[in-house]
């Protein structure tokens, strides 16, 4: 970090989403900023595509994946049968199949027990804050260093949305 | 372990999937690399590069122990599953033994339904899908570079067929590119 700029460092979560089409078997993420590909900061909050804007840097403490609260059993069943691997680089510092991942967050129902309706929606893991993936040491990503994660499925989950957040310590320079 | 001038310590997840027949009895896991094994495995089933060791030069610092299973694993297959034996050997020593039933997965499936007419399909899990559902170790394990490891389960009656995890969290020490 240059010494002629203040820094500080905060709690931060990276996100980025990816709608799957029909067929889709793969998908990078983290690799399109705001505004590119009509994404919103709904979508995702990175400000540089594949990379942290300079001079930031971030260390990765942990991971979340969600999908959003109305996704079906069916659809969060097929969305749990796969990969998740984070490339800092070339080289790549994570791999974990998705089930084994949660969401930290999501819809918790309260309903009256008869006649509740037929509906069923899936979360990964219990919706609980403190339900996050955390690592025993800290993957840092370095002032423009590349970032991707590559999400891959033996079958194609169907059309759905999948967001995946890095949860950690964001360095970046002061005002 | 390596020099450790020359490595990064990353923390790390090694799994190995193995697909049980209708007829096994016996499993064994982290034998097979990544693109080995009847079936090429792909990344969904194993991270191993090599098979029965870690990566040349890399070595592990074991902090904790899962099992996992899809999260459509039917109730049946999760009970019977349950019911086996585990055992983790580091070269011809078996350092965890443990009754399949005592291990949990850390993760899985939640599911919010409305109850009266919600269907009936149900799943099994070995534990709450939370992610402090993990078995951690009161001291590590270490598995050095080249150092053979390889866990096994076993069951007094075939499961069925279904496919069935092992996960070793931890710490991988590995040479800097």
């Amino acid at each position: 970090m240059s010494p002629t700029y203040g820094v500080e460092e905060i709690p931060s979560q990276l996100y980025d989403s990816k709608t799957l089409g029909a067929t889709d078997v793969s998908s990078s993420l983290f690799q399109d900023q705001v505004g590119v590909g009509g994404k919103t900061f709904y979508d995702t909050n990175m400000t540089a595509s594949g990379q942290l804007p300079l001079p930031q840097t971030f260390k990765c403490y942990g991971f979340r994946a969600a999908a959003l609260p109305d996704t079906t059993i069916a659809l969060t069943i097929a969305l749990m049968k796969g990969t998740m691997r984070l490339f800092v680089g070339h080289k790549h510092y994570y791999t974990i199949p998705l089930f084994w991942l949660s969401a930290g967050c999501g819809l918790f129902l309260n309903h009256e027990e008869a006649g509740a309706g037929t509906f069923g929606y899936g979360c990964f893991g219990e919706p609980r804050g403190d339900n996050i993936h955390l690592l025993s040491t800290p993957i840092e990503i370095g002032q423009g260093e590349s970032l991707r994660v590559d999400l891959a499925w033996p079958v194609a989950p169907n059309v759905t949305k999948i967001y995946i957040f890095l949860v950690g310590l964001l360095t970046r320079a002061t005002q | 372990m390596p020099d450790e001038q020359m490595v990064e310590v990353i923390s790390h997840i090694a799994y190995d999937a193995v697909t049980l027949g209708a007829s096994d009895k016996e499993a064994y896991f982290f034998s097979e690399q990544l693109g080995g094994g009847g079936t090429p495995k792909t990344l969904f089933e194993t991270n191993m590069e090599d098979g029965g060791k870690f990566a040349s030069n890399s070595g592990f610092r074991m902090l904790g122990l899962r099992i996992g299973v899809l999260p459509d694993l039917t109730v049946a297959l999760a009970v019977a599953l349950s019911k086996g034996f585990f055992q983790l050997f580091i070269g011809q020593k078996p350092y965890i033994e443990l009754p399949i039933f005592a291990m949990s997965v850390g993760g899985g499936l939640f599911i919010n339904s409305g109850d009266s007419s919600a269907g009936t399909t149900e799943y099994g899990m070995f534990g709450v899908p939370h992610q402090y559902s993990v078995a951690g170790l009161a001291r590590p394990l270490t598995i050095d570079p080249g150092q053979v490891f390889s866990a096994k389960m076993t069951w007094p009656t075939a499961p069925t067929a279904c496919k069935v995890y092992v996960g070793l969290d931890g710490e991988l020490i590995r040479q800097i590119q």
